[in-house]
């Protein structure tokens, strides 16, 4: 700690700030204290020499500030991982052309993110001027007048332009006829499949599963125990299973399509939303996950599983999951992977289910910092084909999308069902809550613990609880 | 002699007995810490191999230097500050709840001034409360005192824990009254004392005190996310906490980072362990 | 044990009532003075939260529209008909006297044993500590390693050949892991006071008992038990006070699942506030979890301590 001290002229206020008060304190409990002078030195007295010593730190670095501009913004996003050095290094970009713009970029996990926001909100301060909202989640925060409905500013003035997006996105976004946010991306759920698991099952990844009964008798024909026996074969032992068919991981992602599929929904799309996962199709449509688990022993029982292990050790063969697993696809070596549209297993209607990253801006920005979080979002928005191209996510662009077909190997099918039967995740001003009903439902159910419709009738009361308040 | 020689078989008995239980807990305690030390020296690869494998080969300080170093994808983690920031956090939470705890604990335990007893059960059903039920209201306090996202906000709230001057007090208790009174004949001030009698007395009581609440401040983790919001200004735990959620893909850094958080502890601890039990037998929080 | 005496008046010094009655108030300002630092902390920090909190529970908040009004007792009658509190809360209540009794045990017995031997008591003494200074993030990290369903323990297993156990997956098996993960996390904790609280026993006593023809089982029973009186109570109160509010370990390791089956009530009082943004009804929540402690503490003064005093 001793070079530290040579770097006293460093300080930054707040620190002067504690020392001082430190010091004051220290300085005032020695002179208080009466009689002759002290023979042991007080504990307090020791300590402090830490603190002091301490308070002389110097960033080392600022891992996530950007540019050098005296526009400052705070950004906000859940985005970590690879995914989110990707956005670092649009950012980087970004700043790059907008040189008079710094971005101080905060990376959260969504939980935490989440949290943070809620607790900005309270203190009325100290919250992101800029940040990235799931379009789900948007009405939470458009409804509480924390947002400019930055979307509608922007398509008026023509910095961005409103007929390169999907209007059925842009129509999640709107409320009040405004459109709230500015989509990034638009994103979902497909199946990645193991290519060898499959060639030794027999089975042409060409091909992919057109109906319920195929995709499950693939799922049988990739499940094997530990004698090499299948599901349906006498002698299967479901307790010692080396290979799943299949694995349903996350329901939100995973089981949501099929609601649609089923003709279900998890709350119903009109004025005034009501719980429909209860629904007799959404619990059909759930069932149908639950005995694949249950009954068919095709997929693990989600709890406690680790799904991106299993699969990178060759244990699960389709694996229906979201655009964000590109990078960890690509980092797979030695393992051959491709990818197929969600499977349509329901009676009504073939659906995979959407998101999008959206931008938000906070109603307290105005000005010049306002106008410089405009310029930052027309320019991730229009270089958002590298958030495509890098991170696997197909851009909200779609006039970009064009060209990046070949670069992507999971862009063709994300980008054909999309627009063919994709369907967008519900939006609601009880979003968070909402799904903090239903997916502990889905998980009890899923694991066997509460029969389908217990688990999804208890759900659907709190859902109905929430939107009713 | 034969009452002797069978008690004596059935201490070595005991003591076996209890050289089996301690080696029994002290394994299962150290074999998921050194297993979790070998895995963070281990290549990513090596970590999700099954069968599971105990020996990193060879051993790497790759997962380390991502730790500490910018990666091609990735800026360096600010991470000496945020360690330095929390040993000025934990400093210096220390001193002021030592300083505070000790003159109230100095109180209830030698002045019987009206309304000590209510005042010292008031203090102690604090304890009961949940920490959820004042996190709202505690938040719009510090906000009102504009000490969001400043170290205030953590620095002087743990100053109203209760446990500090509940340990000080049974502590203070067990010390002989005479030295005091020597002391207010020699004319020192109720101070003075408390400085030159009451303190150096109770150093061990006072470095225990220390370490819990060090401790506490070091591995808190909800309070200090919610009141801090700049990446700079976060400690070792939050921020290695939100980087695991970051990188939750790469097991080897979180467990590199998880090693070096709780390293600074561990070290202190064995530096001051000692005085840890010698003042929980001294301030008799067994005793009676 | 005597609690606070007043401070001695050295005998010789006796003067008149009036000078005795100006020591005496400026005895007392001065008890004040020493107080006065945490109680300002005090009434800063705990007590205005704490009536802001109570407060609270009385109104509805919802912190997004910005709408805030007094409902009297409506969050507390809807709390009463909340399936989910009251599975939360039995949640807590099972870890917490599940955690309590494992800790006290394990503690308990390591403490004997390591009164037992001299030789590596302090090693032994060290390590077994060590848990207990490691923040709950690491402890998650090492756990989630340690039990996961491909984890080290079933890695074990499966080399004895019994098909892998879902520890955190399976509902009837995840708050006793989660509170064997605790136990292993804390026990070094009340291990501590236990041990203080043996070497506080006069050896003349186990003397004496010994003469009296006692057997190891009854000098444990009748010596060591009751003279550990105290410090089991004090080990049974703290361990469940922050037992009961227990929020990381699920936090990190289950997220409460699988369905609700490890969801605690401070998790949900959490997840009301800062996520679903119903201040007041997670204040309610609170306020009742808190009534609950102080009712479960006073049964344990009561039963472990008829003779103790503070």
């Amino acid at each position: 700690m001793r070079p530290q001290a040579k770097r006293i002229h460093s300080l930054n206020a707040y620190h002067r700030k504690y020392s001082f008060w430190l010091a004051l304190l220290m300085l005032a409990s020695l002179l208080l204290a009466g009689c002759a002078p002290a023979a042991a030195p007080a504990p307090a007295g020791e300590a402090t020499e830490d603190s002091a010593a301490a308070a002389p730190a110097e960033p080392t670095v600022q891992s996530e500030e950007m540019g050098t501009g005296s526009i400052v913004l705070n950004m906000w996003d859940g985005i970590g991982a690879s995914d989110g050095e990707i956005l670092t290094q649009l950012l980087n970009q970004c700043v790059e052309a907008n040189p008079d713009i710094t971005v101080k970029r905060q990376i959260m996990t969504w939980d935490v993110y989440f949290d943070k926001l809620a607790a900005a909100i309270v203190a009325g301060s100290g919250g992101p001027d800029l940040f990235i909202l799931w379009h789900s989640v948007m009405p939470q925060y458009a409804k509480s007048g924390f947002l400019h409905p930055i979307g509608q500013i922007m398509f008026d003035e023509g910095m961005l332009p409103k007929d390169d997006y999907s209007p059925a996105l842009l129509d999640a976004l709107t409320i009040d006829g405004q459109i709230w946010t500015v989509p990034f991306d638009n994103y979902g759920v497909g199946v990645y499949v193991n290519l060898d698991l499959l060639e030794k099952a027999g089975i042409d990844p060409n091909q992919p599963p057109q109906n319920a009964e195929q995709w499950l008798e693939y799922a049988r024909m990739l499940t094997l125990d530990k004698n090499g026996n299948h599901p349906n074969d006498a002698g299967f032992d479901p307790d010692n299973v080396e290979q799943w068919g299949w694995a349903v991981d996350w329901p939100r992602a995973t089981v949501q399509p099929a609601l649609f599929q089923w003709g279900g929904d998890i709350i119903s799309r009109d004025d005034d939303p009501r719980a429909l996962i209860n629904s007799p199709e959404s619990v059909a449509a759930t069932q149908f996950f639950v005995d694949a688990i249950q009954k068919e022993h095709v997929a693990p029982k989600p709890a406690g599983a680790n799904f991106n292990e299993l699969f990178a050790n060759n244990k699960i063969a389709m694996w229906p999951m979201g655009s964000w697993m590109y990078n960890f696809m690509n980092q797979q070596e030695g393992m051959h992977i491709a990818m197929w549209p969600y499977p349509p297993l329901g009676p009504e209607r073939g659906a995979t289910l959407m998101w999008s990253h959206t931008f938000g801006v906070a109603k307290s920005v105005e000005g010049e910092k306002l106008d410089a979080a405009k310029r930052i979002i027309k320019c991730l928005s229009d270089n958002s084909a590298l958030w495509t191209e890098k991170a696997g996510m197909p851009t909200a662009r779609l006039s970009l999308r064009a060209g990046l077909a070949d670069k992507v190997w999971t862009l063709p099918v994300f980008d054909k069902q999309f627009q063919a039967e994709g369907v967008t995740e519900f939006a609601s001003t009880r979003f968070s809550e909402i799904m903090g009903a239903v997916e502990p439902a889905w998980s009890a159910a899923l694991n066997g613990d509460q029969p389908v419709q217990e688990a999804l009738d208890q759900a659907a009361e709190r859902i109905n609880k929430a939107l009713g308040r | 002699m034969a009452v002797t020689r069978r008690r004596s078989r059935r201490v070595s008995f005991g003591k076996l007995a209890a050289y089996f239980l301690l080696s029994l807990l002290a394994f299962s305690i150290l074999f998921p810490v050194v297993w979790i030390i070998a895995q963070s020296l281990m290549q990513e690869w090596q970590i999700y191999r099954w069968p599971i494998t105990f020996l990193p080969t060879p051993p790497t300080l790759d997962n380390y230097r991502d730790l500490f170093l910018s990666r091609p994808d990735r800026p360096p983690l600010p991470i000496l500050r945020w360690l330095l920031n929390s040993i000025f956090v934990a400093s210096s939470v220390t001193v002021l709840v030592l300083t505070v705890a000790a003159l109230a604990a100095y109180a209830f335990a030698r002045f019987d001034f009206p309304g000590s007893n209510v005042l010292f059960l008031f203090f102690g059903a604090s304890m009961l409360i949940p920490a959820q039920i004042t996190f709202i209201p505690s938040f719009l306090i510090i906000r009102g005192l504009g000490w969001v996202d400043t170290y205030h906000a953590l620095i002087w709230p743990p100053i109203a824990g209760f446990f500090g001057v509940f340990f000080l007090r049974q502590f203070f208790q067990t010390i002989p009254r005479d030295f005091e009174d020597a002391a207010i004949i020699d004319g020192c001030s109720r101070l003075g004392v408390f400085r030159h009698v009451i303190i150096p007395l109770s150093t061990s009581a006072l470095v225990t005190l220390g370490i819990f609440t060090f401790l506490g401040s070091w591995n808190d983790f909800v309070w200090t996310l919610i009141v801090l919001n700049s990446n700079e200004m976060r400690t070792l735990t939050v921020g290695l906490t939100i980087f695991n959620g970051e990188y939750w893909s790469e097991q080897g850094i979180i467990m590199a980072g998880a090693v070096f958080t709780s390293l600074p502890v561990v070290i202190l601890f064995l530096f001051l362990q000692k005085r840890i039990s010698e003042s929980m037998l001294l301030a008799g929080m067994g005793g009676r | 044990m005597q609690t606070q005496t007043q401070i001695a008046i050295p005998a010789k010094l006796t003067v008149s009532r009036s000078a005795q009655r100006k020591l005496r108030r400026r005895t007392v300002l001065t008890a004040y003075a020493f107080v006065l630092p945490y109680l300002l902390a005090f009434l800063l920090f705990q007590l205005l939260p704490f009536l802001t909190g109570i407060a609270l529970s009385f109104s509805e908040w919802e912190l997004l529209e910005g709408t805030r009004k007094f409902v009297g007792l409506q969050n507390f009658i809807e709390i009463f008909g909340d399936a989910l509190f009251w599975q939360s809360f039995v949640n807590s209540f099972y870890f917490a006297v599940l955690t309590m009794t494992g800790n006290a045990l394990v503690a308990l017995m390591a403490a004997l044993a390591l009164k037992t031997v001299l030789r590596g008591q302090t090693v032994f003494r060290i390590v077994l500590y060590l848990p207990v200074i490691l923040s709950i993030s690491v402890v998650g990290i090492v756990w989630g390693r340690v039990i996961s369903n491909d984890g080290l323990l079933n890695f074990y297993i499966s080399q004895l050949g019994i098909p892998p156990i879902s520890f955190l997956g399976n509902a009837a098996l995840v708050i006793p892991s989660l509170s064997f993960v605790t136990v292993w996390w804390g026990f070094g904790f009340p291990m501590l006071i236990f041990l203080a609280a043996l070497y506080a026993i006069p050896d003349s006593l186990y003397e004496a008992a010994r003469l009296d023809g006692a057997g190891s089982w009854a000098l444990f029973r009748f010596v060591t038990l009751p003279l550990l009186r105290y410090a089991l109570l004090l080990v049974v109160v703290t361990q469940f006070i922050s037992h009961m509010q227990v929020f990381g370990q699920p936090y990190i390791l289950t997220q409460g699942g699988p369905g609700y089956a490890s969801y605690p009530l401070i998790m949900y009082i959490y997840q009301s506030a800062w996520r679903y943004y119903h201040m007041g009804y997670a204040a309610a929540m609170a306020a009742l979890l808190g009534i609950f402690m102080l009712f479960v503490v006073l049964i344990q003064l009561r039963v472990l301590g008829e003779r103790v005093e503070f």
